[in-house]
């Protein structure tokens, strides 16, 4: 789950603890003393005695970086301790407290953060006088608003989580609340930060230095010494450039590791992570004779290259689809239903992936397309509709313009021409005064209207095939009825195919004609719906069937249960994936993999499968529309 | 109702807890109120489990925070065994509290990322003392082996096993009520089957009292003794889960009911029974909140809030001008 740091944030790791190490321990290296004057020849270059030189007046410049070292790293890590030490108690008040604490500090931190940062730090030390405590004091303040506003924001986000919740039931304390829940989670934004902001400070202090308004001279800052080599920039540029160097070094340091904790503090399941490789074309069998169907899927398979193994998300699914008709693909998370469809749409990475097998469109070979051309198809041939319809629409545009594009460009429409048949195509969806609707944005629209704009688009350019994934699941129930009825009506007036990818079983029964059910990237069951689902083969999909509840059940009816859970795709159990959580499973099921056989139009894929029928031993179902 | 009343609310001191007129308001900015929960009664006796269904925005999850008083309710009486909770600060608010307590929908964001699973479920122990039950013991009645479990993060685990997680925390302090929340919207229906008989077993095994919320009725009827169907912040029926999926008397419980697909009740096609999208609980519709989309509303569901009223004279209430009878 979590990240590997990688290289570049070790080797920053290191320059970081060696420029501490020399700066801690300045005194004890074998160098001459900073303020010794002609401890060499002036201006002299890079030597053996003097690594980085000596400056105007002989003193080693080795010597004078490290201990400028301590007053920059001292002002850069003192100054953001001292500027957390002040802002996390106020941003973990306002967070946790909200209200009226809320409101007064951050109602003062943003007067605070309107104030700019470096003049005003110029002046204070320009009146207070310039020594290391009033450069650091100052930069530690100024640091203060940003540390409250980003630890308000952490806090805050995790204050409202159920588990903080779950806690204050529970009977914790606040404080306990505050220690145990949401401090671990807001240390890591923290930390990231903290090393951004000794970056910031570092350049401040550089920049303080730079115009002698920080620790004076004799002692060596960072900033004071780029200052003093710039007058020596012809005769001897190393004296300007080895401060400058180790200073740029340092800066970017602090910046890779900041970054990368953040990165690596975003916990988030892995394990489809793609390698950096090109995408490989895995061997399949040619395609076979065409059938004439509308679209026709042989032998389709799509494998993640990851570090773990490839994970086979599809693994030769082979179908044909007619106009008229609609297909439903069901599965549970992870069967690979949805990566199915976006497998045949073309819609995959470029990089690691490895993809086979064939789908034809009406005769054409989609498989074989170019991007350029695949891009054609898309949207003019094959609409698609995503569960979320708000990360289907773009949310600064509006809806006119988001349902008039395609037109544009697909169909070369006028801006009048597009504008007209987009209303058509709202009208047709069921949205209410459709000519209002088109100047509003996604966000003015309740769900169940925004999935029928994404509907309306992806049917704008009159596509042969819908494909809808999990439409609906985003929805109501009420809703989401009114949808189908949509997506279904649509497909009688526009003799169009349907492709309905959905978990819901219910769903699938009453709006598809013909059935895939998926497990672990195959086809485990495929057929007539009323085949699959009256008269089930595989143990898979009657589990399922079982295992949801229906309104004609007794309250308190004790539904099927299927012991674990769908396997890891990247290391699927041999013979028969699903064996592991099979009543049935037999000896041979762990030895080799059922392939899918026909029963006339019915197909299953298992050694042993079911004999009696859904009817049977269910009862009665009421099935239809 | 979309309605409001207490003809359904059986004597005190025969139920466990009691909620009586709760109002749950949010101010929705621009100095307009979001109405979540208007004046919404239920009680559950002991050992029983109410199911709360409706869709999205009908104050099913308000009500339950109201509950724990996690913010409390505007106004409204929350009574657990007699103790007036709405009414409790500080200590002794937390003191009763702890004999609710609550499982969410999302399995992810209901346990802490960077706490152990042991130290997740040993919380409540630890607050009050060990004062509760084994952590192993827990672990183990929810499904979870504490040998190879109990020291690992919640990112190791799927989201049916982060669910058996927050139920463990949810019963170690040995709670009479558990709100469940949507605690299987989010898995996948062979692990939900799996948490809907789980939470059946520990019902039983530790004489739970179950709230069980979820949007999908039939889900909370294969859980429930009674549904309550909320609707923008109303009742509209409440009823014996059997008797109210056969005899549905609130227009909004037909639409609903016939809305899932396959459902088998002989209903009319959901179409006909609802059209178009729940309003704002910002500006709700005056008389029944439902009347907007009802096929059936008259002047009178606009003028005039139906009361809860017993349909059958026994244990089957609606909040309707013209149930279906």
């Amino acid at each position: 789950m979590r990240r590997r740091l990688g290289a570049g944030f070790w080797i920053a790791v290191a320059w970081i603890a060696l420029v501490l190490a020399a700066a801690v321990l300045a005194d004890l290296l074998p160098i001459a003393r900073y303020d010794e004057t002609l401890a060499g020849p002036p201006q002299a270059g890079p030597s053996a005695a003097h690594p980085f030189g000596t400056d105007g007046l002989g003193r080693d410049v080795l010597s004078r970086v490290v201990h400028g070292a301590r007053v920059s790293l001292g002002v850069g890590i003192g100054a953001v301790v001292l500027g957390l030490a002040i802002g996390a108690p106020l941003g973990v008040l306002a967070g946790y407290r909200r209200r009226a604490a809320d409101a007064v500090i951050m109602a003062v931190n943003d007067v605070a953060l309107a104030f700019p940062a470096l003049v005003f730090a110029l002046a204070v030390v320009a009146f207070a006088g310039a020594s290391l405590r009033n450069v650091l004091v100052v930069l530690g303040v100024l640091g203060v608003p940003a540390w409250t506003r980003l630890i308000r924001g952490a806090t805050l986000s995790f204050a409202e989580r159920e588990f903080v919740l779950a806690a204050r039931v529970l009977g914790v304390r606040d404080r306990r609340i505050l220690w145990r829940e949401i401090m671990p989670n807001v240390a890591v934004p923290a930390a990231s930060y903290a090393f951004v902001g000794m970056a910031v400070v570092v350049v401040a202090e550089g920049s303080l230095a730079f115009l002698g308004l920080s620790v004076q001279a004799p002692t060596p800052t960072w900033g004071g010494l780029i200052n003093e080599g710039r007058a020596l920039m012809e005769t001897a540029p190393h004296v300007v450039l080895a401060p400058s160097v180790v200073m740029f070094l340092t800066v970017l340091s602090f910046n890779l590791v900041g970054d990368r904790l953040r990165a690596a503090g975003d916990v988030r399941p892995s394990g489809l992570e793609p390698t950096r490789q090109a995408p490989a074309v895995l061997p399949s069998a040619g395609p076979r004779p065409l059938t004439g169907a509308l679209l026709q899927v042989d032998d389709l398979r799509t494998h993640f290259l990851t570090p773990r193994g490839p994970v086979k998300a599809v693994d030769g699914v082979s179908f044909t689809l007619e106009r008229g008709r609609t297909l439903a693909v069901v599965g549970e998370s992870g069967s690979g239903k949805s990566m199915l469809i976006r497998s045949v749409l073309g819609l995959l990475p470029g990089a690691g992936v490895a993809r086979g097998g064939h789908v034809h469109l009406g005769g054409d070979e989609l498989t074989a397309f170019t991007p350029e051309r695949m891009r054609q198809v898309l949207g003019r041939r094959l609409g698609a509709v995503f569960q979320d319809p708000m990360t289907a629409l773009n949310p600064v545009r509006t809806i006119g313009a988001q349902v008039a594009e395609p037109l544009r460009v697909h169909l070369g429409m006028s801006r009048r021409q597009a504008r007209e048949e987009a209303a058509r195509l709202l009208a047709s969806v069921g949205i209410p005064d459709p000519a209002r609707t088109l100047g509003r944005y996604p966000h003015q629209l309740s769900g169940g209207m925004r999935q029928r704009v994404t509907i309306a688009m992806a049917l704008s350019c009159g596509p042969d095939v819908l494909f809808a994934d999990e439409p609906t699941t985003a929805l109501d129930v009420t809703v989401q009825d009114q949808v189908l009825r949509l997506v279904h009506r649509l497909r009688e007036e526009r003799d169009m195919a349907v492709v309905l990818v959905s978990h819901d079983l219910s769903v699938v029964r009453q709006w598809a004609d013909e059935v895939i059910v998926m497990y672990a990237g195959k086809v485990v069951e495929r057929g007539p719906a009323a085949d699959v689902f009256e008269r089930t083969r595989m143990p898979y999909t009657e589990a399922l069937l079982q295992a949801a509840p229906r309104l004609t059940d007794p309250a308190h009816h004790r539904l099927r249960v299927i012991p674990g859970r769908p396997p890891d795709l990247a290391a699927v159990p041999d013979g028969c994936a699903f064996r592991p959580r099979c009543a049935y499973a037999r000896d041979r099921c762990a030895e080799q993999a059922p392939p899918l056989v026909a029963e006339g139009g019915h197909l299953h894929a298992c050694w042993h499968p079911v004999g009696r029928t859904m009817t049977e031993s269910e009862g009665a179902d009421s099935h239809g529309r | 109702m979309a309605g409001s009343g207490t003809a359904h609310l059986r004597p005190r001191d025969e139920v466990l807890l009691q909620a009586v007129g709760l109002v749950v308001e949010f101010p929705a900015g621009r100095g307009r109120t979001v109405r979540a929960v208007s004046g919404v009664s239920f009680d559950l006796a002991r050992g029983e489990t109410l199911g709360i269904v409706g869709e999205s925005g009908c104050g099913k999850s308000s009500t339950a925070r109201a509950l724990i008083q996690l913010p409390p309710p505007r106004s409204g009486s929350v009574r657990l065994d007699g103790v007036e909770l709405t009414t409790l600060r500080g200590e002794a608010l937390r003191r009763t509290r702890r004999r609710l307590q609550m499982i969410f929908q999302d399995p992810i964001s209901s346990l802490n990322p960077r706490r152990r699973v042991r130290d997740i479920v040993a919380e409540g122990p630890r607050v009050w003392g060990h004062d509760g039950l084994a952590v192993d013991e827990v672990l183990e009645a929810v499904g979870l082996d504490p040998a190879t479990a109990a020291e690992r993060r919640p990112h190791e685990f799927s989201g049916g096993q982060c669910q058996r997680v927050s139920i463990a925390r949810a019963l170690v302090l040995e709670p009479e009520v558990v709100i469940c929340d949507e605690p299987v919207s989010a898995l996948d229906v062979s692990v939900q089957a799996q948490i809907l008989g789980l939470l059946e077993d520990l019902k039983a095994r530790f004489g739970l009292t179950l709230v069980f919320i979820a949007h999908d009725l039939a889900v909370v009827k294969n859980v429930s003794d009674r549904v309550l169907v909320m609707y923008l912040g109303k009742t509209c029926e409440l009823a014996p889960s059997e008797e109210l999926v056969a005899r549905p008397a609130h227009p909004y419980t037909r639409a609903l009911l016939a809305s899932i697909p396959g459902g088998g009740l002989g209903l009319p096609p959901a179409d006909r029974l609802i059209t178009g999208e729940p309003p704002s609980p910002v500006s709700p519709p005056t008389g029944c909140r439902f009347r907007t989309r009802c096929p059936r509303a008259a002047a009178r569901c606009a003028a005039e809030e139906p009361e809860i009223r017993s349909l059958n004279g026994g244990d089957h209430f609606v909040a309707c001008h013209y149930p279906d009878q």
